[in-house]
This record gives structure tokens, sequence and C-alpha cells, in this order.
């Protein structure tokens, strides 16, 4: 018995050994995205746990237009927690993930791309979605519903060594620092985007009064994350931030879908005058905010969200 | 399914998993539903031609089988005179011959039909456009499978299967339908059916095997094909030297590419118990052509020398010939005959790999440096003596060594060739220029790998020719291995799992390779 276990110790010890190596290689390998999604995974599990009264879902139109500072100042404290390009469908995954570690009143989730279909075989907005986030049955499932039940990527996204061991020759000391180094992120998620565009903005002529479809893949995703926010009490609020390429037809679209799910839609769109929003000196670019514009913006969004929060819920 | 997917992967984690929990009795049917999901997910239409193949081959066997027991029920009720048993046998012989030879003409009709159909057109009419055929993956492997069961039940050899289902699997095994190795029945049948019990010992073995092929595959192969790729494509600006590289670095991805697949191949039959022929014995430490036809490919040339070569010597036609040059030199009348049997072997071993005029120069020019060297055989033995050259020498060897990896490498430029054009082209320009200096001033860094890739594979190339050293002299790593503790097994194969999954050339920024011998 006792050389039977003497047998079986070093096998244990070599296969959590080689487990081990398994996790810390993916962690070395991902490429990192400072200032963007790697840090603001980074920095969201390193919060203190149920420390949240919101939580902000989205791609970079959400966390460059939402400053938790600047929202603290109505006594609600938030996070942004997203990712470039991020669909609907990784949008319910951070929801989930979220929901691991924090108790949130309020989840705000940014509608951008809920109007696009998201693209399978663009590698870039499933790496900057999944990557950053640790492995889960959660994320596994996310996986093959964003790839369309493709087993084969499903399993190569939800263990990133497959996906990027080739830059076993690019990898610097960064790569390996940031491993053994912890990442608070100090704006909460939030990017402060430098520069001005002055915009035209077409939005209040932009209705023809034609519904748009939004692609099944992103309903599902949509409805799962109404589901699930009901399920743990959570009031859940769609969110539009002010950008170039938005009309009301989309508008109108999605009302529809918040509607028939019953959920709230705030949609600065609609709030510019209110937000003292100016289009020729808030945007950084067409679609994304600068700093000035966040700030005028997430006052108006932590006016709302206090409303909301002391409202009773559901 | 290529072997080096993760699909596989999964495919045969199921399927190992799912052989292991049936009871042994039945263990065969796991293998017939997964070889055939494993087909049918290539291209279910292919499963048509297949069954042409195996119902063809199956009822002649089953025919021929008829045809045998019913001469023995016969001889042995009528009791008759050696003279009248002569001539039953004769007659049955000949109902069987003409058994055989209709399955033999289906099935070798489909794949010839199907391989060969435009390009003999092409060559025969003029303006000939192309008809769109589909070509099964494996056709020419599991068609010789199938024949070569017809031609041993025609020949006695072994007894017809009765289940067709069990003769299915026996054509269809997955980890061999693909590109080989071209099993016998007799000794491969046997064990798809038995059902190998679970023996941890064996799996670890299998595992390493998978390991080492996928190394070689993912490391060596689908690496090395960056510099195989540039200098062919490229072949009218790299002369001299490159071509030399070319040809060297083609004979390397090949080995590495086909003996992988092989070492995957057999792996994953090693760890469902069941023992596939080896295809390869260190074949560049061949000493002569010939002795690398037995060590390459083996099973093919195994298959070529039983049921063409054989066939060719004990034909009627052969002996008049041997008999008439017997009548004028009786050491020539043995020589010709096997000359004209390995010549037209040659021929079809080239149209085997392919319709077109480079494969029938590829098997044409083993085939004669063969047939040269036998008939060349007493002038160099009265030269060794002459020179006083002491043939069990190591420097002797060695020369035999380098002497036919040169020859075998030259012969890739032909094989790896768009066409004949080409190949030509690249054998003039390894003497237009003289310039043995590209190989050391950097100019092989310029050919599709960066220095560090290159390293990679310099180091992954030797450790591949040490295994083979090792094998050439009787030591096989993985036998050492099996003698080793539990965890150290275990140790090695997290090693190797880590360096193919990293160093693999693999995933983004490499289009994912298919094996060599699958278009085959």
């Amino acid at each position: 018995m006792k050389q039977k276990i003497m047998r079986v110790i070093p096998c244990v010890c070599v296969i959590l050994a080689a487990l081990v190596a398994f996790s810390c290689l993916q962690k070395i390998f991902v490429p990192k995205y400072p200032g963007d999604v790697s840090s603001i995974t980074a920095g969201f599990y390193e919060l203190e746990e149920d420390s949240l009264d919101a939580v902000f879902l989205g791609p970079s139109q959400m966390f460059c237009s939402l400053n938790p500072a600047v929202i603290d100042e109505y006594g609600i404290s938030s996070y942004d927690f997203g990712g470039s390009a991020q669909h609907m469908v990784a949008s319910y995954l951070y929801a989930k993930e979220a929901l691991k570690t924090q108790s949130p009143k309020v989840i705000l989730c940014d509608i951008c791309s809920l109007l696009i279909d998201p693209d399978v075989n663009d590698p870039t907005w499933i790496s900057w979605s999944y990557d950053t986030l640790p492995f889960s049955v959660d994320k596994v499932r996310s996986l093959y519903h964003a790839l369309d039940g493709d087993i084969s990527r499903t399993i190569a996204y939800a263990f990133p060594l497959l996906q990027y061991h080739n830059r076993w020759e690019e990898l610097t000391g960064a790569d390996f620092s940031w491993f053994f180094t912890e990442h608070p992120n100090e704006t909460r998620g939030f990017l402060d985007r430098p520069g001005t565009t002055e915009v035209q903005l077409s939005y209040e002529n932009s209705y023809t009064g034609q519904l748009l479809t939004i692609p099944e893949k992103n309903m599902a995703a949509l409805r799962q994350l109404a589901e699930l926010c009901q399920s743990r009490n959570i009031r859940l609020v769609l969110y539009k931030a002010p950008s170039d390429s938005w009309t009301k037809d989309m508008s109108a679209s999605i009302q529809a879908a918040a509607d028939e799910m019953d959920v709230y839609f705030l949609n600065c769109m609609e709030h510019l005058e209110e937000i003292g929003f100016d289009a020729s000196t808030d945007f950084s670019d067409s679609a994304h905010l600068n700093g000035s514009g966040a700030n005028k913006v997430s006052a108006y969004v932590g006016q709302y969200l206090a409303a909301q929060i002391n409202e009773p819920l559901f | 399914m290529n072997f080096v997917t993760i699909k596989f992967l999964v495919f045969f984690a199921v399927t190992v998993l799912l052989f292991f929990l049936m009871p042994q009795k039945h263990r065969w049917s796991v293998l017939l539903a997964a070889s055939l999901v494993f087909y049918w997910n290539a291209n279910p239409y292919y499963l048509i031609f297949l069954f042409v193949a195996i119902l063809s081959t199956y009822f002649a066997a089953l025919y021929m089988g008829a045809k045998d027991a019913a001469l023995t029920a016969k001889i042995e009720s009528e009791k008759p005179d050696k003279e009248t048993k002569k001539r039953m046998r004769s007659r049955t012989q000949a109902s069987k011959r003409i058994a055989c030879a209709a399955a033999l003409i289906v099935s070798l009709g489909v794949l010839g039909v199907l391989k060969y159909y435009n390009f003999i057109l092409s060559n025969l009419v003029k303006n000939w456009t192309a008809v769109e055929l589909i070509l099964p993956l494996g056709i020419s492997f599991y068609t010789f499978q199938a024949v070569g069961y017809c031609i041993d039940v025609y020949r006695g050899m072994c007894e017809p299967q009765k289940n067709v289902l069990k003769y299915t699997l026996y054509v269809i095994y997955f980890p061999q339908i693909l590109q080989g190795p071209i099993g016998s029945y007799s000794e491969l049948a046997p064990q798809l059916w038995n059902g190998a019990a679970f023996d941890g010992k064996r799996v670890s073995s299998g595992v390493l095997r998978v390991l080492w092929g996928f190394f070689k595959k993912l490391v060596v192969a689908d690496r090395i094909a960056f510099i195989v790729n540039t200098l062919f494509n490229g072949y009218e600006v790299y002369q001299g030297v490159y071509v030399v590289v070319a040809a060297v670095s083609y004979a390397i991805q090949l080995y590495a590419d086909f003996s992988g697949y092989m070492d995957i191949a057999l792996g994953c039959s090693e760890i469902l118990g069941i023992t596939l022929t080896e295809n390869f014995s260190t074949p560049y430490f061949s000493g002569t052509i010939s002795e690398f036809w037995r060590r390459w490919h083996i099973s093919l040339g195994a298959w070529f020398r039983n049921y063409v070569f054989y066939s060719l010597e004990r034909s009627s036609l052969w002996r008049t010939l041997g008999k008439k040059i017997s009548a004028r030199s009786k050491k020539w009348g043995r020589t010709i005959p096997t000359a004209c049997a390995l010549l037209v072997v040659w021929l079809l071993i080239g149209v085997w790999h392919g319709a077109a005029w480079k494969y029938i120069a590829y098997g044409l020019y083993h085939g004669g440096m063969i047939i040269l060297a036998l008939l060349l055989e007493p002038v160099i033995s009265w030269l060794t003596n002459k020179l006083k050259i002491q043939t069990e020498s190591d420097g002797w060897k060695c020369f035999r060594i380098v002497r036919t990896f040169a020859l075998v490498s030259a012969g890739y430029l032909i094989f790896r060739s768009e066409g004949l054009r080409q190949a030509g082209a690249m054998l003039k320009g390894m003497f237009a220029e003289f310039n043995p200096g590209v190989l050391f001033d950097g100019s092989l860094l310029t050919l599709g790998l960066s220095k560090m890739n290159m390293a990679v594979l310099l180091v992954a190339v030797i450790i591949m020719v040490c295994v083979d050293l090792l094998n050439e002299n009787k030591i096989t790593v993985r036998a050492w291995l099996a003698e080793r503790e539990v965890w150290f097994r275990l140790f090695v194969m997290a090693v190797g799992f880590f360096v193919v999954l990293i160093l693999g050339a693999y995933g983004a920024g490499y289009n994912a390779a298919d094996f060599i011998y699958f278009k085959f």
C-alpha cells in the first residue's frame, strides 16, 4: 500500500506541475493590451468583493464615455467592465463574471453593437473580449455561442496558449512581469481619450420609421442578460453613448427590444441638450468621447442611476 | 479530418473513451462507427466510392470462398482420381480468377477513372478540357488494401470474411485510411475485431508516439516547409547551392511529414491495442536505393512486391522470357526478367503517386537506378575488390549512406517540382552557379524563417537524426522509457506536449497544412 502511494504521489505532482505550468504559460503568452481590456479585467479582479453599486458593460464606446470617478459624486461606486469591439454575447459573459464577486444594484449595458451581426471569422473582437478572462465553464459556453458552435475554435480560444503560442519569439520582459505584478485600475476601467474632433451629428434627421432587426445571436444574449439580472434582482439599463453614426431608427429598434424585455433604455442621443453635450468639442473621434465629453455624460448617467437605484426595484 | 487539428484530438479522445467503456467483444463496433464518422466528415459522397471498393471485393471474396468450399465438399464426397481432381481444381481456379479479376477491375477501375481519366485524355486528345472529378481521400490506400485482401483470398492465403461490417472496418479503419500503412488482412483484421484490453503501459507508449509524430509534423515539417516553398516557387532565382538546400530540405520535410503521420496513426492504434505495420525504418541510413525502398513506405513496397512483382515473375509470359534468354545466357536469363518486372513495378509506383508525368519520371528514376545497380553489380564488386575497398568499414558505409541520400534527394527535385520542366531547370540550375557562401553569409535567413525559427528547426532536426541513429542501432527511446517509472514517463509526455504546443508551426500566421501524402 505504502509502495503504491509512493508511486502515485510523484505522478500527481507531475500532473499538477504540468497544469500549473500550462496556466502560467497561458498568462505569459496572452498579448497584453495595457490601457484597454487587459488593464480593465485585471483591475476588476483586484476589486474588493461586493464593492460596486453599478457595473458597466460593453465595448470602447462605453469605457470611453463613463467615468466612475464622476459617477462617485452621486454616491454610486461603479466600474467599466468591458473590452474593445465587444458584442452582446461577450457582454453577457462579463455580467456573469462580474456577479461572481460583486452584487451590484444596476447593470448598465452599452448596446452600440447590438444591431451588428458578430463576425465569427474576425479574430479581433473575440481575442479582445475573451483572452483576458479566466477560464470557466461560462467562458467556454459563451465562446461556443459566439463561434457558432465551432468546437475547434472554441477550444483554441478557451485555452489561449493554442492561439498565441507563436508569440514565443516576441515575448518581452513585460509579458513575464505582468504575470507577477498587481494591476489595480486607477480609473476603474475608464479610458480618458485625448484630442478633439469636430463632429456634425445628423441624428435628428435620421428617422425613416423603419425598425431594424437585431441579429438573433445578440437578441438571445440580451434576453439571457435580462433574465440573469431579473433573477439576481438587479436593474438592467441599456445604454447608448453619443456617437456619430447612430440613427433614430436604431434607437427605435433598441427601444422596441427594451420594451419587449421590460428593461430601461438610457439613450444619451435623445438627451444631448440636458447633458450639455457639444459635438464640436466633446468627441475624441467620431465614435468615442474625449475626457470632457465623458465627464458630461458621466454626470448625467450618475444622476440617472442615482434615481434608478433609489427607486424600488421591479 | 486532419490529424493535427483539435477536432481530431476531441474525436479521438471520445473514441478511446467509448472503446474502453464497451465490452471487449463489441469494441470493434466502436471502431467501425468512429471510422465511418471520420470518413463521412471528409465528404459524405466519398463513402459511395469507398463502398464500391468494399462491396466488389467483399462479394468476390465470398464467391471465391464458396467455390473453394464447394470444391472441398465435392472432392470429399466423390473421392475422384488425381486427374479429375486436377481438372476440378483448375475449373474452380478459373471461376475464382474471373471473380477476382472482376473485383479488381471494378475497384481499380474506379481509382483509375477518378485519378487518371483527365491525365490520359489530356495526353491523347488535343485541347482536352478537363472534367471535374472528385478524388476521394485515401482512395489509393483503401483500394490497395481491399484489392490485397481479394488477391489473398484468391491465392487461398486467407478465408473470406462473411460479416460485411467487420470487413468494412478492415478497409476503413480510421488511423490508416488516409495515408496507410496498407495493412495485410491476416495481420490487421483479427486485431481489429478482438478488441484489446486496457493496458496503461501500452497507452503511455502510444501517447508518446503520437507526441513524437506531432513534433515531426508541426515542429519540423511545417516549419521547414517555408524554406522549401520559397526555393521551389522561386526556382528561377535560386540556383547553385540553393537547389541542394531545396532538395535536402524537402527530403527532411517529406520524411518528417509522412513518418510523422505514421507515428500518429501507429500511436493512436497502439492506444487502442492495435499494432499497425511499420512504414519506415530509418530510410535515410540506407546504403542503396533498393534498401531505401525497403525502409521507406514499407507497406507500399511490400504491396507491389507481393501483388505485382511476384505475380509478374510467376506469370507464363515472364517464365517464357526467362527461358528464352537462359538458352543464351543463364545469368541474364534470371536478371533480365527481374529487371523488366522491376521496371513495370516502378512505373506503377510512379503512377500510383499521381496522374502526372513527373511522378512517372520519379518512379522510373528510382526503378532505373535499382535496375542499373542490379546490372552493374558484378562490375561494382570487381571494382571494390580491385581498389581493395573495405566494404565493412565505417567510412565506406558512410559514403554509401551519403551517396544514397544524395540520389534520393535529387529524385525529390522531380517529385516536388510543378512539372518536369521545373525539375530540369532546377537540376540545371544546381550547376549554374557556385555559391557555397550562401550557407554562411545569412542568405538562408531570407528564405522565410527568422533566426530563432531557424535555430528551433536546426535543433529539432538534430533531435530527429539522433533518435533515428538510436533506432538504427536498435535502441528505441520509447522502449527505454517504458522501463522507467510512471512519473518519469508522465514528465516526458508533459515536456513533449509543451514543446509541440509552443514550438509547433500552427495557428495564426500559418496555413493549416495537410499531410503531403493525403493527395495520393
